[in-house]
């Protein structure tokens, strides 16, 4: 399959998923609603697949060689301390961002 | 009509700050990663989910297979399940309105609308339409201008770590809200778990694996009827 092709098949592949996500509970609704197994899944998952999306995202086979993470878990400790004082999305992943920049030229 | 749009564009301007901004990362990103600013600004057209969007860009760079693609994008757009289950009388509407207004349920419509309870019945739907479609203007504006000026950007070696900053503060957030940190020890678990078991399909085992201990913890509620 040639590269254009995997990646337009992606987004369509992409574009049914978000939709189906979406248009799902205004289908079946009143069923989720009655469901204990939703309901906590509902409650406790976004937590776990926020941490998981952070630890995916910065590598996690990253931290076996050098620099062994450090400078990801630097700016992931900038990001949280900022948005703990100033409380600003875009704020917070500003410094994040320009401190572990910063960190990989040093580090 | 001009009252719903002046409300909705005042209510969602705070908005453009975060999604323009990060749209243009995206389009930064995509760009640099090799994909055409046309095929990088259809992309924020047609799936309109930013986390889903920047974690398929890592899985598209790496070849991943579509399964791989389905199952991530399944798990993280799941959220949005939760979401309209509390506008259900809301968007009981025409079914061209009612699609658009399901396309474009994303995080901060949803905060938004679930914040800014309809006012006189008739012209909510109006407040909902303006409300969603800017939203969905900025990202997607935002997404076409980092494409388009992405050619003349040098490239940044860390640009990408904006997507572990930004789940990190959906993490906060959400730690702020429940302020428990129970509910962060099971993706750790779940993560170091998967690591070993398989570290080329971290992911999709880690997600697996938490939703098999969430429900396995919290059995009594589960079981209840």
């Amino acid at each position: 399959m040639n590269q254009t092709t995997y990646i337009i098949g992606a987004i369509f592949i992409l574009f049914a998923i978000t939709m189906i996500t979406r248009i799902f509970p205004f289908i079946f609704g009143n069923l989720l609603k009655n469901s204990t197994a939703v309901q906590t899944l509902g409650e406790y998952l976004p937590a776990s697949i926020m941490v998981l999306l952070v630890l995916y995202e910065i590598n996690i086979k990253s931290i076996t060689t050098a620099p062994y993470g450090i400078p990801a878990c630097l700016g992931l400790i900038i990001v949280t301390l900022v948005h703990l004082w100033k409380r600003n999305i875009i704020f917070s992943i500003t410094a994040g961002t320009v401190s572990y920049m910063l960190f990989i030229h040093i580090l | 009509m001009k009252q719903e749009l002046n409300r909705a564009l005042q209510l969602s301007s705070p908005i453009f700050f975060a999604y323009f901004p990060l749209g243009m990362v995206f389009g930064i990103l995509a760009c640099h990663l090799g994909m055409s600013w046309q095929i990088a600004t259809l992309m924020s057209v047609l799936v309109y989910a930013g986390s889903v969007q920047f974690v398929a860009l890592s899985i598209i760079l790496s070849h991943g297979s579509y399964f791989s693609l389905i199952f991530a994008a399944l798990f993280i757009a799941m959220r949005n399940c939760f979401y309209g289950l509390h506008l259900l009388e809301r968007f009981n509407t025409r079914w061209p309105l009612k699609l658009f207004l399901i396309f474009g349920l994303v995080d901060a419509t949803y905060a938004l609308l679930v914040t800014h309870p309809s006012t006189e019945s008739g012209k909510d739907k109006l407040f909902c339409f303006f409300l969603t479609l800017f939203i969905y203007l900025y990202w997607v504006l935002g997404s076409l201008f980092g494409a388009i000026f992405s050619q003349w950007l040098p490239q940044f070696p860390g640009l990408k770590f904006v997507l572990p900053a930004f789940f990190m503060v959906l993490v906060i957030e959400i730690y702020l809200k429940t302020s428990s940190l129970k509910r962060f020890i099971i993706p750790i678990i779940a993560a170091i778990a998967a690591y070993f078991i398989s570290p080329n399909n971290f992911l999709l085992i880690a997600i697996v694996l938490s939703i098999g201990l969430i429900l396995l913890t919290n059995y009594r509620k589960v079981l209840a009827k």
